[in-house]
């Protein structure tokens, strides 16, 4: 028995001590592979079969793919949602943005404000999609009240009741829900800016358009695609708000892949819901892929 | 105008926007839930408060409201301390153990997240029926833990690692066991962050919707939001009054939460995102 | 409690490669000795500590506590640091935050599940013993740094360990209470005559609190030895000028028959005891410590420099002199010349030390 062979199996994590690490880690492990990921890879497979109810199973291979390629419905759904995303999140973060701005500043009742801010977003998203079908009733609803307030000879907007009207909803009470979010996540990164810095560009007068600029947002920029890559991969499967507030409706005008999707497993279509599923779930990967390149992530984490 | 005074103009348009944009959907609920009838907007039509709907909610049996109330906080409870307990043992071992490969663990953890609720709930509804669990609570705790420990274990991650390791070092020499040193003083160290992830998995269960309306059938089960998204009226006409009356009760809890604790669901809701 | 540390090695894996740590170290450390570990910053005196404490696992070697083998991973054998009872005071105290100082000190006997009574007794006479009686009830935030030590050394005495192990426990203490509580740390070890292993990089704090020390750099055993051993008989250049404060001149030389040749062409005889040093012969380093060389009127055989600087320390003053061969210290106790003065310095032959160079 040689020392170097020896020395070299010691050198190696002790067997007790990777048990020990293991047995930490079992726990996460059962709930994230059973849970998750079991249902994940199933929903994978079943997207390969027809998986009706009531009828045998029988593998299709990419059947239930090519079926949905050739719905309208499901090339409609792919567009709402992608127009969904792209007028959502640029808005929630903007909006988002000048609220962690406004946070950022000392002022008295800023504790307060923020606690505000915070409740949009502690709000059930079904509840406050409830109190959105409200807002947007045709006949008394706030929403038609405050244009008439404001604007006098308007009529009452159908809501909820036309494509616009209720793509505009969806994304109105969205927002509502999830700006919070992004503004505390900015408000995080704006925070972690130095205030020297702020103190410098003012001696070298710089104005302040100027110090948000060429200061704020580019040492804002890695936050930003962060709440850029969250916003974006729960706006993608954005279901609680559309379900309370037009149920994809009217006429699918906003059935969000979620929603379409949901619809066929209701309907007991598992293996067509499930080619859905599978779908978005590509496109959150490849948007989220595309943003970490963009902000020059994976160079970080090497 | 000096630039400070457009500054300070531009900070209190932005503090009444931001209050405005926030309070007053929310005051909205309140009020109608308040008002003998919805559509007091009209101008013809008198704001008369009532308590009159908050009666209806909490009391008429056939609504089932308490019943959906009690399944909330029951299942929220549950599922956010198991959920808090399992983290804590993966973010000890990921911080502390040397796990072999914790990176790699540590970003399929959050990966995990990125799997659309839509893609899980098919092969849930199989287990749960397959277990017989339907429209049982267990049913919901279950997915509801695994949903928020992603989230979990990167807050107590970011947290435990700023716990000295000489405290660990110190408890094992003192004679604690692995175990004893997470219960007996990481996780007593670490209490504020570990209250902030119990918060946040309390209010992410509570606010889930998904899952729940696919997993319970009625109030044996049936959580708020689906609860209240479900909410019809028995005579055709939304009775918008009981809905807003009984949003107002449901969003109370987390609103309460939200209040109290807000410095810390904000520190754990940045640590957990930006840390990353 | 006697300590063996047999052939002990430890090897680090990191993202660039193996590092060595330790290199077959062996050490005998008495029943109820004060030893010293002390080097330089990665020396590993640290891991060595870490080591007989159960925290690390040696790569090779073995670990003795009296006739109990508690490591040698040739034999799969190792016992965790909780069934070693040995207690450890760490630089940083590690003091729990979230527990009085009642909880810090009955900590150990609160795991062990000692008895409710039985740990209010203890930490009572450990509290009392280190003047801690009032504090009981702060919290590790509220106490200063000399109180923090305390109540970590507490900590590790309440429990009656077989080892007692402290690492640079003194080190974030200011200078003054440093030495206060040095002393009080070396009643304490006398009084106890628990076996104590004691890490530091501060020589004056070897040199008072050891019976022995170990002298170590980069991963290896320099010399073991007591203080005055180390002091007078040095047995590396490092360790010439690692004890002792100023360090001592060290200076290139050539052994010429009884004679050593210093640079400037200066000779020095070689003391009677020396010459039959094996070895000795050819290019040495000559090291004179800077309290040895003494300022003389003579010109006749003493090097000739001129004062540089003049440093007083107090009791005595230290000398930069630059001189004919080389840039020397010295320490005179009275009458310092002036900067710029003209000096001759003697060097006595019985005090000076020969170190081989390394070939």
């Amino acid at each position: 028995m040689s020392t170097e062979s020896n020395n070299s199996a010691a050198d190696r994590l002790p067997p007790r001590e990777r048990r020990e690490a293991l047995a930490f880690l079992l726990p996460v492990a059962l709930f994230l592979g059973g849970l998750v990921l079991v249902p994940v890879l199933g929903t994978l497979l079943d997207s390969l079969h027809r998986d009706v109810t009531f009828l045998p199973r029988s593998f299709i291979g990419l059947e239930n793919y090519r079926a949905l390629s050739a719905d309208p419905a499901f090339w409609a759904s792919v567009r709402f949602t992608l127009v969904f995303v792209l007028v959502s999140v640029p808005l929630q973060v903007v909006l988002g943005l000048l609220i962690a701005l406004v946070l950022n500043e000392g002022f008295a009742g800023r504790a307060l404000l923020r606690a505000c801010v915070l409740i949009p977003w502690a709000v059930p998203a079904a509840v406050s999609g409830r109190v959105f079908e409200l807002i947007y009733n045709y006949s008394y609803g706030a929403a038609n009240w405050l244009i008439q307030l404001v604007h006098p000879g308007a009529g009452p907007v159908n809501w909820l009741g036309t494509e616009l009207g209720a793509l505009a909803a969806v994304v109105v009470a969205d927002t509502y829900k999830t700006t919070p979010f992004a503004a505390l996540l900015l408000l995080a990164g704006l925070s972690a800016i130095p205030e020297d810095l702020y103190g410098q560009a003012r001696i070298d007068r710089a104005t302040f358009l100027q110090r948000f600029f060429r200061i704020t947002l580019p040492l804002l920029k890695p936050v930003l695609v962060v709440t850029l890559i969250f916003r974006t991969i729960d706006a993608l499967r954005v279901f609680d708000v559309i379900f309370v507030l037009t149920g994809g409706g009217p006429g699918g005008a906003t059935s969000a892949l979620s929603i379409y999707g949901f619809r066929y497993y209701a309907a007991g279509d598992f293996g067509y819901a499930s080619a859905v599923s599978v779908i978005l779930f590509f496109i959150s990967l490849t948007l989220v892929v595309g943003y970490a390149s963009l902000g020059g992530f994976g160079r970080e984490a090497r | 105008m000096s630039e400070e005074r457009v500054q300070r103009i531009l900070l209190y348009c932005g503090v009444t926007g931001a209050v405005l944009f926030c309070l007053a959907p929310f005051g909205y609920m309140v009020l109608t839930g308040l008002s003998l009838r919805p559509d007091f907007l009209r101008p013809e039509i008198p704001l008369t408060l009532t308590a009159l709907n908050f009666g209806t909610v909490l009391t008429d049996p056939s609504l089932h409201f308490l019943a959906y109330l009690r399944n909330s906080l029951v299942v929220s409870a549950v599922s956010a301390t198991v959920a808090v307990l399992v983290a804590s043992l993966a973010a000890y071992a990921l911080t502390r153990l040397e796990a072999p490969g914790k990176l790699l663990i540590l970003f399929f953890i959050l990966g995990v997240s990125l799997f659309p609720q839509v893609s899980l709930v098919s092969w849930l509804y199989k287990f749960m029926a397959t277990l017989g669990w339907i429209n049982t609570l267990q049913a919901l705790v279950l997915p509801y833990v695994a949903w928020t420990l992603p989230l979990a274990v990167w807050i107590l991650y970011s947290y435990f690692t700023q716990i000295p390791r000489d405290l660990d070092r110190a408890a094992l020499v003192d004679g604690c066991t692995r175990l004893q040193v997470l219960f007996r003083v990481v996780l007593p160290v670490a209490a504020p962050g570990v209250f902030s992830t119990f918060l946040l998995a309390f209010i992410f269960a509570f606010n889930e919707f998904l899952f729940a309306l696919m997993l319970t059938a009625d109030y044996t089960a049936r959580t708020v939001p689906v609860g209240i998204a479900l909410f019809e009226g028995r005579h055709g006409e939304l009775p918008w009054g009981e809905i807003m009356a009984a949003a107002t009760v449901a969003t109370l809890p987390v609103v309460l939460l939200t209040l109290v604790y807000q410095r810390r669901i904000v520190q754990g809701l940045t640590r957990g995102a930006v840390k990353g | 409690m006697h300590l063996t540390i047999h052939n002990c090695s430890k090897r680090f894996r990191t993202l660039r490669g193996t590092v060595e740590a330790l290199r077959e170290v062996s050490l005998e450390i008495g029943d109820g000795e004060f030893f010293v570990l002390l080097g330089p910053s990665g020396c590993g005196k640290s891991t060595l500590l870490n080591l007989v404490a159960g925290l690390e696992r040696p790569s090779s070697g073995e670990i003795r506590f009296g006739e109990t083998v508690v490591a040698a991973p040739a034999r799969r054998i190792f016992v965790s640091p909780r069934q070693r009872n040995v207690a450890m005071v760490f630089q940083s105290y590690a003091l729990y935050p979230h527990l009085d100082v009642f909880g810090n000190i009955a900590f150990p006997l609160k795991v062990a599940g000692e008895k409710e009574g039985a740990v209010r007794d203890a930490v009572a006479e450990a509290a009392g013993r280190l003047g801690l009686g009032d504090l009981l009830g702060r919290r590790p935030g509220e106490l200063s740094g000399g109180q923090r030590q305390r109540v970590a050394i507490a900590r590790a005495l309440v429990r009656r360990p077989s080892v007692f192990l402290l690492d640079e426990p003194l080190s974030n203490l200011d200078a003054q209470l440093r030495a206060g509580t040095r002393t009080e740390l070396k009643a304490l070890q006398q009084e106890l005559g628990i076996t104590t292993l004691y890490v530091t990089h501060d020589q004056t704090e070897a040199m008072t609190l050891g019976h022995r020390i170990a002298l170590l750099e980069e991963g290896e055993i320099v010399q073991v030895g007591a203080p005055q051993e180390l002091y007078d008989a040095p047995a590396t250049p490092f360790a010439a000028t690692f004890i002792g404060s100023p360090p001592m001149n060290l200076l290139q030389g050539l052994i010429i028959e009884r004679e050593v040749l210093l640079p400037g062409g200066f000779l020095v005889n070689v003391p009677v005891e020396k010459r039959d040093m094996e070895g000795l012969k050819g290019e040495v380093l000559v090291g004179i410590r800077p309290e040895h060389l003494v300022v003389v009127q003579e010109k006749e055989g003493a090097v000739p420099g001129t004062v540089r600087m003049v440093e007083p320390l107090g009791r005595e003053f230290l000398l930069q002199i630059a001189s004919g061969i080389g840039d020397l210290q010295a320490l005179v106790e009275k009458n310092p010349p002036q900067r710029g003065e003209n000096v001759n310095l003697y060097i006595d032959p019985r005090r000076v030390h020969f170190f081989f160079l390394q070939a």
